[in-house]
């Protein structure tokens, strides 16, 4: 039973690895990218004594006004015909200057990030400590809340940051054809999984209590 | 609590100690003390059958309701 929990405990840390990756990459690649493309303009404006304009990624979530009417058109090099298309996931690059939420969604993300990351190191705490058969104690009730916690407030970040992301590009950007999506961007597989957490943590501290009650039956 | 155990005074007034009393109705001292000192949260009927045949009482002469302040 120990081997089962450990092999599921680690598909479970493979998977979250896997579909961390592409997020991992495409920050990794944003940046080297953002900060070539931030010196060339700094030094750029720079020779000409001009302030820098600084362009920043802004995640757009769209859904055609008519599911019917295709509006553009993408070019199948295969082919060489043009097929209709539907945007529906976009990104767009906006000047900085014209955002005033950069700071904040920027520290929504950290917050967000840190509370996924202790959720994880509490989850493996947790394993750590079940198979020391550590198991039905209050410690692992406080791990469990933790956790359900931290993934509770990390869904309550990524909410407030594609609310801010909707407003801002809603200010900004008016595409023909299309309006915004605020609601697909929504996962609630964190808030799913941080209730489950709390709900496992209170099954738990009813067999705790039980379990006290039987012990303390004479 | 709001049921008291008396234990300790039938014990007194029978003049057997707790490692006796629990060897002459078989459970540990661990568990007896347990209840002498009121933190038992249920008694089994064999139990209390056992204690109040071996200390030749009746079970309100060990158990006692006290309303809660």
């Amino acid at each position: 039973m120990k081997k089962q929990l450990n092999i599921i405990c680690i598909l479970i840390f493979v998977c979250l690895g896997l579909s961390l990756i592409p997020n991992v990459y495409m920050i990794g690649d944003s940046f080297v990218q953002g900060f070539k493309h931030g010196y060339s303009q700094s030094k750029e404006a720079s020779l000409h004594l001009e302030k820098p304009q600084i362009l920043m990624p802004l995640e757009l979530s769209l859904w055609p006004e008519s599911v019917a009417i295709a509006p553009d058109t993408i070019l199948n090099q295969k082919s060489g015909e043009r097929f209709p298309v539907q945007h529906i996931h976009n990104i767009v690059w906006v000047d900085q200057a014209k955002s005033d939420t950069t700071t904040t969604r920027g520290l929504l993300s950290i917050i967000r990030l840190i509370a996924i990351l202790y959720a994880i190191i509490q989850f493996y705490k947790l394993i750590n400590a079940i198979n020391h058969q550590v198991i039905f104690e209050w410690v692992n009730v406080k791990k469990l809340n933790k956790i359900g916690v931290a993934l509770l407030l990390s869904y309550v970040m990524t909410m407030l940051f594609v609310g801010l992301n909707y407003l801002f590009a809603k200010s900004l950007i008016e595409i023909p054809g299309y309006h915004f999506n605020y609601w697909c961007e929504l996962n609630t597989v964190n808030l799913i999984l941080g209730l489950i957490a709390l709900l496992v943590g209170r099954v738990f501290a009813m067999g705790i209590t039980l379990r006290e009650e039987q012990d303390l039956t004479v | 609590m709001a049921i008291v155990v008396n234990l300790d005074v039938m014990m007194a007034k029978r003049k057997i100690s707790l490692g006796e009393l629990a060897e002459r109705i078989d459970i540990t001292p661990a568990n007896l003390s347990i209840l002498k000192t009121g933190k038992a949260k249920a008694i089994r009927f064999s139990t209390l059958e056992a204690i109040c045949k071996e200390l030749n009482c009746q079970p309100a002469d060990i158990l006692e309701y006290k309303e809660e302040e």
